[in-house]
């Protein structure tokens, strides 16, 4: 396994975790949030993983799929648990590459524009984005007494007994 | 932050992590003292302890790596530590941890506490999600508590240091 890789697999593994336990979730539960986050445990989840599919269409240099989480269109939690596991076998795949992590990403902003930027900074921007939502998906939880499954990168670790 | 001699594949992310890290407690040290012991409901506790449970693990993850304890004091969690204290270390450890992302094997298997073992690889990861774990936490208990955080995004970091055009 590659430098990389080992982050961006531990977040593919993260992410899915944390889809699957949202998605099991009632719709109340999945409507609640607490202060200081950036809404309900379902706007999050669908906004983490829309954001891995355009970090992935980026590193692709295409659009993302028609079937891809969109914030503004995707209602259907088993679609971003489905998208979530095809995202992290992209991204496995991805990982195991020769990467030019100099290579200039062309990626749309929010106004439209066409921003660039190295490969380098769009993954660790990724790995940000995915840490930062979940945490506060983690701080939801913790402030509605919703035991949440251990998602930290040593429980990943211990998993795959690369801890013991 | 000192160059390594060699550039690895995880310079960016962990130059990111400490980036933000001390972009947020540079932020902190300015604000009002008591904001310090706010407190939002579900994260790790009050912000001085986030931010001091935050440099404190990445001080006990690169022990390891290393072998050596990086910045002083050792920070522990029944000891009030200063933010300026708190900062010269997370830039030491910010140096250290590239160089040794930069030459380390990532399968490697080192010897953490308590007897336990974990490859080079998965302390990097866990140093990178926990970094971003607390520094989301911190940024919660600011939200929460009416202030707006510093922006502490990797596309924050590339403007920064003047490589990307990257925005929220």
């Amino acid at each position: 396994m590659s430098d990389l890789a080992v982050p961006i697999e531990y977040d593919n593994w993260a992410t899915e975790k944390l889809a699957q336990f949202c998605a099991a979730l009632s719709p109340e539960q999945r409507a609640l949030t607490t202060p200081g986050t950036m809404g309900t445990i379902e706007a999050t989840l669908i906004h983490l993983v829309g954001a891995k599919e355009r970090y992935a269409a980026a590193l692709q240099g295409t659009a993302p799929p028609d079937d891809a989480v969109r914030e503004t269109t995707t209602k259907d939690l088993g679609q971003v648990v489905a998208r979530a596991k095809k995202l992290s076998e992209w991204f496995a795949g991805f990982a195991k590459g020769d990467l030019d992590l100099d290579r200039v990403i062309e990626r749309r902003g929010a106004d439209g524009t066409t921003q660039r930027m190295p490969m380098g900074i769009l993954i660790a921007q990724f790995l940000h984005h995915g840490n930062e939502h979940r945490a506060q998906l983690g701080s939801i939880f913790g402030a509605n007494g919703i035991e949440p499954p251990h998602y930290s990168a040593f429980h990943w670790g211990h998993e795959l007994g690369k801890i013991s | 932050m000192s160059e390594p001699a060699v550039r690895g594949p995880l310079d960016h992310v962990l130059r990111h992590n400490s980036w933000a890290t001390i972009a947020l407690l540079e932020f902190c040290r300015a604000l009002d003292p008591a904001m310090l012991e706010a407190q939002a409901v579900g994260t790790y506790g009050e912000l001085y302890g986030t931010l001091q449970h935050l440099v404190g693990a990445e001080q006990a993850y690169v022990l390891p790596l290393t072998g050596e304890l990086l910045g002083r004091p050792r920070i522990r969690k029944d000891q009030r530590h200063s933010l300026d204290d708190l900062i010269a270390t997370a830039k030491a450890i910010g140096a250290r941890a590239l160089s040794v992302a930069a030459i380390d094997d990532v399968t490697r298997r080192i010897e953490m506490n308590e007897g336990r073992q974990s490859t080079v690889g998965v302390i990097l990861a866990q140093l990178i999600h926990h970094g971003n774990e607390h520094r989301a936490q911190a940024t919660t208990i600011l939200g929460a508590n009416g202030i707006e955080p510093p922006p502490l995004s990797a596309w924050g970091y590339g403007r920064a240091v003047g490589i990307s055009e990257a925005e929220e």
